[in-house]
């Protein structure tokens, strides 16, 4: 039985990709993406329903100044949604950080950038 | 072996785990009472009777005492590592924010009156209308735990896998929860007594076994992502230990059902009893790992998503 489990597990493999319990599943604007028109907030759409209270959407510009205006929301009807404002942007590059609690208390974590094109 | 990423650490599962166990006691022993026990009870010397009484009464305040112990110590734990407090100031308040603004929060706060109201619900007397609203005050709380459960994490509406961790959690509750109360109850019955309220705990727990299997397979199906999630996640190796366990109590309770029981009747029903008794305890005591185990389950990335990482031919 140890020895089936074990050549299955040699057949499985592991790609080494973080696991998450609240994932990304999308991102408006896009993640990576590069945009014509500044965005007014960035749109988190997750795996699971999250805590907005207990969760975050940090932007900030090459220089390292914070774009988003603080405390995120989740959309109306969709508590996957989790969204922040954003001061107008200029063009250039912009990474988010986010944090997000999901409502089975689990937390995770990640980034990604995207580009405003001049 | 995959990597057990358990949220929080094995403490938590730890606490999450005993406090539900505490609360699915507390609704167990309440069936006994309501369902199981009152035509054994009038059958047996009204002394007798009720000296069972005062012993279940004990059993009951003390589950109440825990899944309340529970239900506050997990509150605080989890509202500090949500809050992402350290020192204890910080951690303490971060309780009334996380029960101001989080699911987590308002459930367990409303499990806790619904904890509370049981003692006041029974009162002095063991009149069943009265035990019906302590059970169904329970039972309120059982089920709470499907809502802070992965089922009910994803999806926007009405959920079918939120509905059957539900059904599985109250399953898990009427068949193991009634172990204690049986155990004490076969503790000190006479034959015939014990006979009978092992015949009517059966008929009851086959229906919540029935149950436990339909509601397990669901959830299987549902979260844990296939051949790939079961063999290569944690999340997948947890539900088959659960899986094997719950084979384990399946045995123990055919035992118990259609080797001692019928000795009950016979010449040797006093070593039968006894045989017996220590036969629940053990169940019990592996039902309480099965809980355990559930605790580590959902404080788990669910197999489906830790899956998607794996290269395997079969989703
Ligand atoms: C005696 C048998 C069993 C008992 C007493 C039991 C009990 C429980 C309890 C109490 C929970 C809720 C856990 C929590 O929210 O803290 C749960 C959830 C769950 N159980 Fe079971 N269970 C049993 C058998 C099984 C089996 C055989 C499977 C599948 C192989 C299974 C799969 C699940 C799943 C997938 C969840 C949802 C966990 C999540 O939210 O991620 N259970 N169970």
């Amino acid at each position: 039985m140890r020895k089936t489990l074990m050549i299955l597990f040699c057949m499985v493999g592991f790609a080494g990709q973080a696991i998450a319990h609240a994932r990304l599943e999308s991102a408006v604007p896009p993640v990576g993406a590069t945009v014509s028109t500044p965005p007014k907030q960035i749109a988190i759409t997750f795996s699971e329903s999250v805590e907005p209270a207990f969760s975050s959407i940090e932007v900030t510009d090459a220089a390292g100044n914070r774009d988003d205006t603080g405390k995120p929301q989740v959309a109306a009807d969709d508590r996957q949604v989790l969204i922040v404002a954003l001061q107008p942007l200029g063009p250039g590059a912009y990474k988010v950080v986010w944090h997000a609690v999901s409502v089975d208390t689990h937390k995770t974590q990640g980034s990604y950038s995207f580009t405003v094109a001049p | 072996m995959p990597p057990f990423d358990i949220e929080g650490g094995l403490g938590f599962a730890f606490v999450r785990g005993i406090s539900v166990a505490a609360c699915l006691s507390v609704l167990g022993a309440l069936v006994f009472r309501l369902v199981v026990a009152p035509p054994v009870l009038a059958g047996m010397k009204p002394s007798a009777a009720a000296e069972q009484d005062r012993r279940w009464l004990r059993l009951l305040w003390g589950s109440v005492a825990a899944a309340l112990l529970g239900a506050g110590g997990w509150l605080g734990l989890e509202s500090g590592a949500m809050a992402g407090a350290t020192g204890i100031a910080d951690r303490l308040a971060a309780v009334p924010l996380v029960v101001l603004n989080s699911r987590f929060g308002m459930v367990l706060v409303i499990r806790l009156g619904l904890l509370a109201a049981v003692p006041l619900a029974i009162g002095r007397s063991l009149r069943p209308p009265r035990l019906a609203i302590a059970a169904a005050l329970a039972a309120a709380a059982a089920a709470s735990q499907a809502s802070l459960g992965h089922a009910a994490s994803i999806g926007h509406g009405f959920e079918w896998l939120a509905l059957s961790t539900t059904l599985h959690i109250l399953a898990a509750a009427i068949w193991l929860g009634q172990l204690p109360p049986l155990w004490i109850f076969l503790a000190d019955a006479p034959p015939a007594a014990a006979g009978l309220a092992l015949r009517r705990f059966s008929r009851l727990g086959l229906t919540c076994v029935i149950l436990l299997a339909a509601t397990a397979s669901a959830q299987g199906w549902g979260l844990v992502g296939g051949v790939a999630g079961f063999v290569g996640t944690a999340y997948g190796w947890t539900a088959l230990a659960k899986l094997l366990l719950f084979g384990i109590l399946l045995a123990i309770a055919a035992i118990n059902r259609f080797t001692f029981m019928p000795r009950l009747a016979s010449g040797v029903a006093a070593t039968a009893r006894r045989a017996l008794c220590r036969s629940v305890l053990v169940e019990a005591i592996l039902g309480l790992l099965v809980i355990l185990a559930a605790g580590i389950l959902t404080s788990l990335p669910p197999g489906m998503d830790a899956a998607q990482g794996l290269r395997w031919p079969y989703r």
